[in-house]
C-alpha cells in the first residue's frame, strides 16, 4: 500500500502539469461550436452583470484562436465591458484595439478616444521594505463607476503585489502622502516609488522583489551506492542498489537587493523506493554450527526515508532559474544483501549470510552531507498570483549526492517547482 | 382651480419645431434634458415589452445625427430574445446619464453612460445594493444620488454618496416609496408613499420624513419648485383626471392645471428658474397645445404645436435660449408619437 501510494504521488506532478497544459486541440467546426456556446454564454452572464464569468468566458474564447476561431467585434467588447467592469482599464483598451481590427465603427473609436482623453499611465510601487503610508487616494472618488473600479483595481494590485502600472483616471492622488498627478498629454507618466533611503528606485520601478515560498516536488532515481573499498569491515553488503525516488521540498527564496540573485533555503523529504530483487534474498533460518543451511528464497531491497534541509544561492537568468544548495540528511537506511549462495557445504562457494557471520541485511540511520543543483524553467504562461507575490510553475531537472562514510548516495530528479517570480522576468 | 387671474395668450399659429428623426417603431415619450442643453434623452416604447433609450446631440434646436441607442449589457444580441427595458433617464451636471435599466428576466439595475463613450455600465453593485432599482435623481452638485430598491420587499428610498461611494436607507417604512426628488441644494428629498390604495407626498428632510399633502387619489412625482414649492401630479378629482398641484407647506395644496396629459414616467417639468411648469392637456379639442403655466398660477403661456395629442414636455434653458422638447403625433391615424424641439425664448417671460 506505502508503495502503491508512493506511486502515485510520484505522478502527481506530472498530473498538476497536465492539467495547466493547454487543452487538445478542436477542429474547426468543434471549436466554432465551442465558440457559439461561449458567446451566449457571455451574453447571460452580461445580463446579469455577473462580470467576473464574462470574463471567464473571454478567456476561453481566446483560447480557441489556436484552433483557428477568429473572435468578433462583439466578443471583444464584451471582453471590454468585462474589464471595465473589473477596474482593469489597461485590458479595456488593448480588448478595444482588437474589436477595431474586426469593425472600425463609431462606437470603439469613440470608446477608445474616451479612455485616451480621460485616463493615464502610472507606476506605482511598494517595496516589502518600506515601512510608512502606502495608501493611494484620490483627490476626488469620480462619478463614473468604470473610473472608480481602476482606481480601486490600483488600490488592491497595490495591497497584493505592491506594485501597479497601468492606467490611472486623469486628477490628483497621493500615494504613501506623495502626490502626483496624471493629466492628459503627459510626456512621461508620473513614478511614484515607496522604499526605504539608499534603495535603487530604477531597479524597483522596473521588477518587484522575488520573495516568497518555494515548493518542489517530483519522481526521480536514486542510489545506494556501493560500499566504499577502503570502508571497515561491518558495513557489507558492499553492492550498491538503485531505486525510484519521490522528493520533496518546501523552503522559502529571498532576493538578493535588487539583483537577479537571491537566497534560498528549504526542508524537506528524499525517499528511494526499495529496490527489489526477487529470489535471492535471505531469511532468518535456523542455524546449527557445523551444519549446513538452506537458504530461502527472498527479496533484496534497499529502502531510504531521509530527511534533509539545504540552503543555497539562485540566479534568475531571464525564466530559467539556477539553484545550488548544500545541507544535510538524516533518516533511515536499510538494505538486504542477496545471498552469495545456497549451500554451504560448498566451501569452494563464496557465502554471505548467517553461516559466514557476515551481516546480510543492515539498517539504522543514515547522517549525511551533499549538495544539489537544479535548472528549472518556469514559463510566463504558467506565473500565477499568489497573496502578495506572482509565483512561477515549471518544470526542472535537480541532481545531488548525499555522502556518508561508506558511501555514496547519488539522486536525479524532474521535479515539479513553485517559486517566487516578476512580472519583468 | 385655476386662477381666474390666468391669462392664456394663444400664439397666431404653430411655433416652429424641429422633429427629432427616430427610425425606430415605437411612441417616443420621456425627454430629458442635459444641464447644458446640448444632449436629450428619450425613450421608445413599442408596448411589446422592451423600452429603448436614445439619446441625441443637439444644437440650436436641431438634433446632431442620429439618435443613438443607449444599451443595457447583455440586450444586445442575435440571441437575445428582447424585453429589455432602458428608462427614466436622469442627468449628472458633469454630462453623463444614469437610467434604469433590465435584460429579460433581471432585476432592474441602475445604470451610467457617458455621451460619445463606452457602452453603459452598472452604478453600484449588487453587492452593495441589491433588488430592482429605479426612479434614479441626483443632487444640483452631481455628488448624491437618489433611487428607490425593493431589497426589503416593499419600495424604499436610498442615497447613494460618490465621495464615500457608501448606500444608505434614507427613508424606510411600511409602505412602498418612489419617485425622490432633490430640492436645489439637496437638502431635502421629496417623494410620494403608497397609503391605502392612493399615494400621498412627504418631505424627507435631516433624516424625518414629514407628510406634505395627502387627500383623495395620488399626489405622486413631486419636483421642487422656487421657493421650497413642490409641483406634482393629482388625480383628486377621479382616476384619469390628472392636475398638476403645488404645495408650499404641509397640508398646503393648489392646483394650478387641470385636464393635464400625464406623462408615462416623468414628474411635471419646471424651467430652470422654477417658476413655470409645462404641461400637455388631456382635453381632446387642446390636445395639440402645449402649456406653460406660472408655479404660482398667475399666468399661462399656450403654445401651438400643429400636430396631435402633443405631451411629455421638457424644459431647458441654456445658452440664453429656452428649450422645450416633447412629444406629439404627426397626425390622428398616425401610429407613433414623434420627439419634437421648439425654441420658446421670449414666449415664457
Amino acid at each position: 500500500m506505502r508503495s502503491r501510494t508512493r506511486s502515485l504521488l510520484c505522478l502527481a506532478p506530472l498530473a498538476l502539469l497536465l492539467a495547466s497544459a493547454p487543452a487538445a486541440a478542436l477542429s474547426p467546426e468543434a471549436a466554432e461550436a465551442e465558440h457559439t456556446r461561449l458567446t451566449e454564454e457571455m451574453r447571460k452572464l452580461a445580463k446579469r452583470n455577473a462580470w467576473h464569468g464574462v470574463e471567464k468566458q473571454y478567456q476561453s474564447m481566446l483560447d480557441l484562436q489556436k484552433d483557428g476561431v477568429v473572435l468578433t467585434y462583439e466578443d471583444h467588447m464584451k471582453g471590454a465591458e468585462a474589464a471595465r467592469e473589473l477596474g482593469r482599464i489597461t485590458d479595456v483598451y488593448n480588448r478595444l484595439q482588437s474589436a477595431r481590427v474586426q469593425q472600425k465603427g463609431e462606437e470603439v473609436r469613440s470608446w477608445l478616444r474616451e479612455i485616451e482623453s480621460n485616463y493615464g499611465m502610472a507606476l506605482l510601487v511598494r517595496d516589502d521594505r518600506y515601512s510608512g503610508d502606502t495608501e493611494l487616494a484620490p483627490s476626488a472618488m469620480p462619478f463614473d463607476p468604470a473610473k472608480r473600479a481602476a482606481i480601486g483595481a490600483a488600490q488592491q494590485a497595490l495591497v497584493d503585489e505592491g506594485r501597479y502600472e497601468g492606467l490611472l483616471p486623469h486628477g490628483d492622488y497621493t500615494f504613501g502622502g506623495k502626490p502626483f498627478v496624471v493629466v492628459e498629454g503627459q510626456e512621461l507618466p508620473p513614478e511614484v516609488i515607496l522604499a526605504p533611503e539608499g534603495s535603487n528606485t530604477r531597479r524597483l520601478a522596473q521588477a518587484p522583489r522575488r520573495n516568497g515560498l518555494r515548493f518542489q516536488v517530483g519522481p526521480g532515481f536514486a542510489n545506494v551506492g556501493d560500499t566504499y573499498s577502503d570502508s571497515a569491515v561491518g558495513f557489507q553488503p558492499t553492492e550498491g542498489r538503485s531505486g525510484g525516488l519521490l522528493r520533496a521540498a518546501l523552503g522559502g527564496s529571498l532576493q538578493l537587493g535588487d539583483s537577479p540573485a537571491g537566497l534560498m533555503v528549504e526542508a524537506g523529504y528524499h525517499g528511494m523506493f526499495p529496490d527489489t530483487v526477487a529470489g535471492t534474498g535471505a531469511e532468518d533460518v535456523n542455524i546449527v554450527v557445523g551444519e549446513g543451511f538452506q537458504a530461502a528464497s527472498a527479496d533484496a531491497t534497499a529502502r531510504m526515508n531521509l530527511f534533509f534541509v539545504q540552503a543555497g544561492p539562485t540566479l534568475w537568468l531571464g525564466r530559467v532559474e539556477v539553484a545550488a544548495a548544500v545541507g544535510w540528511a538524516i533518516g533511515g537506511i536499510s538494505l538486504v544483501s542477496p545471498v552469495a549462495c545456497a549451500n554451504p557445504s560448498d566451501s569452494a562457494s563464496n557465502c554471505s549470510g548467517p553461516l559466514t557471520d557476515v551481516p546480510d541485511e543492515i539498517g539504522g540511520t543514515l547522517k549525511a552531507p551533499g549538495g544539489s543543483l537544479g535548472l528549472t524553467w518556469l514559463p510566463k504562461a504558467l506565473d500565477f498570483k499568489m497573496g502578495r507575490g506572482t509565483y512561477g510553475a515549471g518544470l526542472g531537472l535537480q541532481g545531488g549526492l548525499w555522502r556518508d562514510d561508506a558511501r555514496s548516495y547519488p539522486w536525479g530528479q524532474l521535479a515539479l517547482t513553485l517559486t517566487p517570480t516578476t512580472s519583468s522576468n | 382651480m385655476i386662477l381666474a387671474a390666468s391669462l392664456a395668450l394663444a400664439l397666431g399659429g404653430p411655433a416652429e419645431a424641429a422633429e427629432v428623426p427616430v427610425s425606430a417603431d415605437g411612441h417616443a415619450i420621456n425627454p430629458t434634458w442635459s444641464k447644458d442643453g446640448k444632449w436629450l434623452a428619450f425613450e421608445v416604447n413599442q408596448y411589446e415589452g422592451s423600452v429603448d433609450l436614445y439619446v441625441v446631440q443637439v444644437e440650436n434646436g436641431q438634433a446632431m445625427g442620429s439618435p443613438r441607442k443607449v444599451e443595457v449589457p447583455g440586450s444586445s444580441s442575435s440571441f437575445a430574445s428582447g424585453g429589455s427595458i432602458a428608462a427614466g433617464a436622469v442627468w449628472h451636471p458633469e454630462g453623463t446619464l444614469i437610467f434604469e435599466g433590465s435584460s429579460s428576466g433581471t432585476d432592474s439595475r441602475l445604470y451610467f453612460w457617458s455621451p460619445g463613450g463606452a457602452r453603459a455600465s452598472q452604478l453600484l453593485s449588487a453587492s452593495q445594493i441589491g433588488g430592482d432599482l429605479t426612479w434614479p435623481t441626483i443632487t444640483a452638485d452631481g455628488g448624491t444620488l437618489a433611487f428607490v430598491s425593493d431589497s426589503t420587499g416593499d419600495g424604499d428610498i436610498y442615497t447613494w454618496k460618490q465621495a464615500t461611494n457608501e448606500v444608505a436607507n434614507a427613508a424606510k417604512s411600511g409602505f412602498s416609496e418612489m419617485a425622490p426628488r432633490f430640492n436645489k441644494d439637496g437638502s431635502s428629498v421629496a417623494y410620494s408613499r403608497k397609503n391605502q390604495g392612493g399615494e400621498d407626498l412627504f418631505v424627507l428632510s435631516g433624516g424625518s420624513s414629514v407628510p406634505r399633502i395627502g387627500g383623495n387619489g395620488d399626489q405622486s412625482r413631486p419636483n421642487w419648485a422656487d421657493g421650497g414649492a413642490v409641483v406634482f401630479f393629482t388625480n383628486e378629482r377621479g382616476d384619469q383626471r390628472w392636475d398638476i398641484g403645488v404645495s408650499r407647506g404641509p397640508g398646503d395644496k393648489k392646483t394650478i392645471a387641470k385636464d393635464v396629459r400625464l406623462p408615462l414616467r416623468a414628474a411635471p417639468s419646471l424651467s430652470d428658474d422654477g417658476r413655470w411648469v409645462a404641461w400637455g392637456t388631456s382635453v381632446p379639442e387642446k390636445a395639440g397645445k402645449i402649456y406653460v403655466t406660472r408655479v404660482d398660477g398667475s399666468k399661462t403661456v399656450e403654445l401651438s404645436t400643429g400636430l396631435v395629442a402633443a405631451g411629455e414636455p421638457s424644459l431647458v434653458t441654456a445658452g440664453g435660449r429656452t428649450w422645450l422638447a416633447y412629444t406629439a403625433l404627426p397626425s390622428d391615424t398616425a401610429a407613433w408619437r414623434q420627439l419634437h424641439i421648439m425654441d420658446i425664448t421670449g414666449k415664457v417671460p
